[in-house]
């Protein structure tokens, strides 16, 4: 009688109480179980397996149909390719090609396959299936965003023999030995490319690489396992040994400020594009190690318009390139962790000219100098610089991405001391910045790519080149550009690149900032950690994993 | 009853047809699409460029594109990726269930704590449980996810070592970011609980049964019975945050899922994908809340409306 009724009734004191002690117990819960998963955590499976921290999440993952740098991270070691660039020398050496040779007009190019390389699937390799490749990129259905554009002028081929090739252009060449070196030319088997169709390879890739894809489920992981057949490596691949990674996984880190973090907690074993802030703290700690891998390419860089008042002019472009200080950003913003870059390419690259590193020092008592004779002058003394009733006022589009914003802000800080205005509009993704550069809209814009071969400037500085988002023209530069394309003879296209590169910095297209530096981290355990020549692309065939 | 669901579905399917039209307007006003976010950056030329969008579809009239769109969605097919050629339907399958983990098991987290810290301030206000728990629940309504979370990881993964970095796959490596989201959705949840336990304390019946003398147990019976009914309403609502917090989440903890997915798409201007993740999510939400308002009206009768 007298139980019930009273225990109903005081249950809602126990209520009221009752909230504290559930935060209470959730608490205890939650110590009990970090200290539980706390002795769980050290019983990890051994095996010689590592996961790799990719930084974005790629759009696509066939070599032949996408564009990422990022996806050669996984899939250079999926894929052999014809042609290797060593990644000391940045020579050509023989991939699953022995030997090459240029037809003396420059037209063809023959090439001696191996005999002895197998498909992931046991299919051989031969010259049908270097033929089977080349259909399925010039495959106008297959939409190839980089694979077809690296072959340039290819018209054809001609399958001499089973391990003999000879490769058709309209005229001569030069890039498409750096072309067929890079993983979108990389060579798959003809039985998985039959097997499936043009959106579903991607997902079931067959390569001859050192490594094959076991698994990749979109935005989450992709494993690869070691091929224990792989024998056809190029001169720079390491022979396989006890501590040879036998699987990697990798996971996509989008976010920079967890990789330094994922690092620290051993979540990775391996993970690039730190930030520079966070390296200072990574290097006190003796289980990690911080690679500094520069990119060739283009360097870090603002773009002038060359279109629009007042980036027109020649003497405000150098103005501004003498009133930049581009050792202060790189301290400040990548804490010295970038070189300086000076002009159109970054010194990694071949065919750099070090003659543009005397030009622009910074000088801002000379770049007032210069806007002075273009007729500028703080008429109505409000720290703005002025000419005919016009202030000098710039705009300045840029990504998020890469510190750009940070070395944006900086610039405009500088250029504030020597009386110009700039408005920084800061965009979210590629195509809004793309629809900025189609419509002129701004005076400096940010833009750069990578690439070993210096015939990427073509796009850049042609008239009318396809990412030429400065709008400089110039007949000559277009002439050198061209010629450069079509000599193969080293010291010929070094000449022609030399005059590319002072031409761009004395009409001063381009503000170059910094070289471009993929900073990496690694557990110390991990040896044996090498790029390839493009220096996004690890070589997993050669690492090493102490216990 | 029966006219009371119909209504509360048919709702909900329109807002998931608003939700559908409103992104697909609002998409194509944004500058670009997938052939500028990918084809185009590699210095293909114009006329490729302009050949591929024809292959497409995206040169189209606007008109032309939503009819063959919305004909698609009404057959149940949400097309395909304009950047891997996957159906959209698969990659959104492949996606969610990871997201549904984190949601739900954020939703229980949130739910437990909200009402224990709700329950503490509502009923011992200006005493120490009482700040505390209003204390908290401020915190996580102030506090950006991106930040707690960035903390968290730190925390728990590096200092203190006790869970597994951040990553997919594991149940263990669901543990940091659930009680991540699960924090910031206990913050509107507390106070909601709180405000409501407060408000029924200072109604009349509640006065006139400590008047009766009434014993202060009997009398937070009474009002918890009441006050808790509102409680209801705002966990639905906390599921659309729930939806936003995801997609942050998911990308700070390196976790598949819908929200990275959307990032994603939305970085390579992959319309269909967007339009579909939109969709499906606007309709999850009001079906979710169409069941809210159902449970509502059976746990409240003054809630049915006559008609």
């Amino acid at each position: 009688m007298l139980t019930s009724a009273s225990m109903r009734r005081r249950l809602p004191v126990s209520l009221g109480v009752l909230g504290v002690l559930i935060a209470i117990l959730c608490l205890a819960g939650v110590v009990v179980a970090l200290l539980a998963l706390r002795a769980g955590l050290d019983d990890k499976d051994g095996g010689n397996r590592i996961v790799y921290g990719l930084t974005l999440n790629p759009s696509g993952f066939d070599p032949h149909i996408h564009i990422s740098n990022e996806l050669g991270i996984p899939f250079y070691s999926i894929y052999d390719t014809l042609i290797y660039r060593h990644p000391q020398t940045m020579d050509f050496v023989p991939g699953l090609a022995e030997r090459w040779e240029m037809a003396p007009d420059g037209l063809s190019w023959t090439f001696a396959l191996r005999r002895d390389v197998t498909f992931h699937d046991g299919t051989p390799f031969n010259a049908q299936a270097v033929a089977a490749n080349l259909d399925r990129i010039t495959n106008p259905e297959l939409a190839s965003g980089k694979a077809l554009a690296l072959l340039g002028p290819y018209t054809g081929y001609t399958v001499v023999d089973d391990f003999t090739i000879t490769l058709h252009l309209s005229e001569p060449y030069a890039p498409l030995l750096d072309g067929l070196s890079q993983v979108y030319l990389g060579m798959a088997s003809p039985a998985a490319l039959r097997e499936y169709s043009k959106n579903t390879y991607q997902w079931h890739q067959v390569g001859t690489g050192p490594y094959r894809l076991e698994e990749i489920v979109p935005g989450d992981r992709i494993i690869l396992r070691r091929n224990p057949e792989y024998a056809w490596g190029p001169v720079f691949y390491a022979e396989a040994t006890d501590q040879s990674v036998d699987t990697v996984e990798f996971r996509f880190y989008t976010d920079p400020a967890t990789r330094s973090l994922a690092l620290e907690s051993d979540a990775v074993q391996m993970i690039g594009e730190l930030l520079p802030t966070d390296v200072e703290l990574l290097l006190g700690n003796t289980q990690l190690r911080v690679l500094r891998v520069p990119i060739p390419g283009l360097p870090q860089q603002f773009f002038f318009n060359t279109k629009r008042a007042p980036t027109d002019e020649l003497a405000v472009r150098q103005a501004l390139l003498y009133a930049t200080n581009r050792t202060e950003i790189v301290d400040a913003v990548f804490q010295g962790q970038s070189p300086v870059a000076h002009g159109p390419l970054t010194a990694t690259t071949p065919f750099y000219d070090p003659a543009v590193e005397a030009l622009y020092p910074f000088d801002p008592t000379f770049a007032q100098s210069l806007l002075l004779g273009a007729g500028y002058g703080d008429s109505d003394n409000d720290g703005i610089w002025d000419r005919d009733g016009e202030p000098l006022r710039l705009t300045m589009i840029f990504p998020s991405w890469n510190q750009t914003p940070e070395v944006a802000q900086l610039i405009q800080s500088e250029w504030r001391d020597i009386g110009i205005e700039v408005e920084l509009i800061r965009v979210p993704d590629f195509p809004t910045l793309r629809s900025y550069a189609l419509e002129g809209d701004f005076h400096l814009i940010a833009f750069y790519d990578f690439g070993v071969e210096a015939s990427l400037l073509n796009q850049f500085y042609m008239t009318g080149g396809a990412n030429n988002w400065s709008g400089f023209s110039d007949s000559e530069l277009d002439g050198w550009l061209h010629e450069a394309v079509r000599q193969v003879d080293a010291g010929t296209r070094a000449a022609l690149y030399s005059s590319v590169q002072q031409r761009i910095m004395e009409q001063a297209v381009v503000l170059p900032i910094r070289e471009y530096v993929n900073l990496n981290g690694t557990t110390a355990r991990l040896d044996g950690v090498i790029f390839s020549a493009q220096g996004w692309w690890p070589l997993l065939r050669n690492l090493q994993l102490r216990p | 009853m029966g006219k009371f669901i119909l209504q509360r579905v048919g709702a909900a399917l329109a807002v998931a047809w608003i939700a559908l039209s409103a992104a697909f307007v609002v998409l194509r006003a944004l500058p670009g699409d997938a052939v500028d976010a990918t084809l185009a950056r590699t210095g293909t030329s114009p006329a490729e460029v302009a050949a591929r969008r024809q292959a497409l579809g995206l040169a189209d009239p606007l008109w032309r594109q939503y009819a063959a769109y919305l004909g698609g969605v009404v057959r149940g097919d949400l097309g395909e990726s304009l950047v891997t050629g996957q159906p959209v339907a698969q990659m959104i399958g492949q996606n969610f269930g990871p997201t549904a983990a984190l949601a739900g098991s954020a939703l229980l987290v949130g739910v437990a704590l909200g009402m224990a810290l709700g329950l503490a301030a509502g009923l011992a206000p200006r005493r120490a449980p009482g700040w505390l728990a209003e204390g908290v629940a401020a915190l996580a309504l102030s506090m950006p996810v991106y930040w707690t979370a960035t903390l968290a990881i730190y925390l728990f993964t590096v200092v203190l070592a006790v869970l597994p970095g951040v990553g997919g796959g594991s149940p263990r490596q669901l543990i940091l970011p659930a009680a991540v989201l699960g924090f910031h959705t206990a913050g509107s949840i507390a106070q909601v609980t709180a405000r409501s336990i407060r408000r029924t304390a200072a109604q009349d019946f509640v006065r006139t049964a400590r008047a009766k003398g009434l014993g202060e147990a009997d009398v937070t019976d009474h009002i918890l019975r009441v006050s808790l009914l509102p409680v209801i309403a705002v966990v639905a609502l906390q599921l659309g945050f729930l939806l936003g917090g995801t997609v942050v989440t998911e990308s700070i903890f390196v976790r598949q899922g819908v929200g990275r997915l959307l990032l994603a798409a939305i970085d390579n201007r992959d319309f269909p994908v967007i339009q579909g993740i939109v969709t499906l999510t606007a309709l999850t939400y009001s079906l979710i809340h169409a069941l809210a308002d159902v449970l509502y009206a059976l746990a409240d009768p003054r809630v049915r409306v006559e008609g």
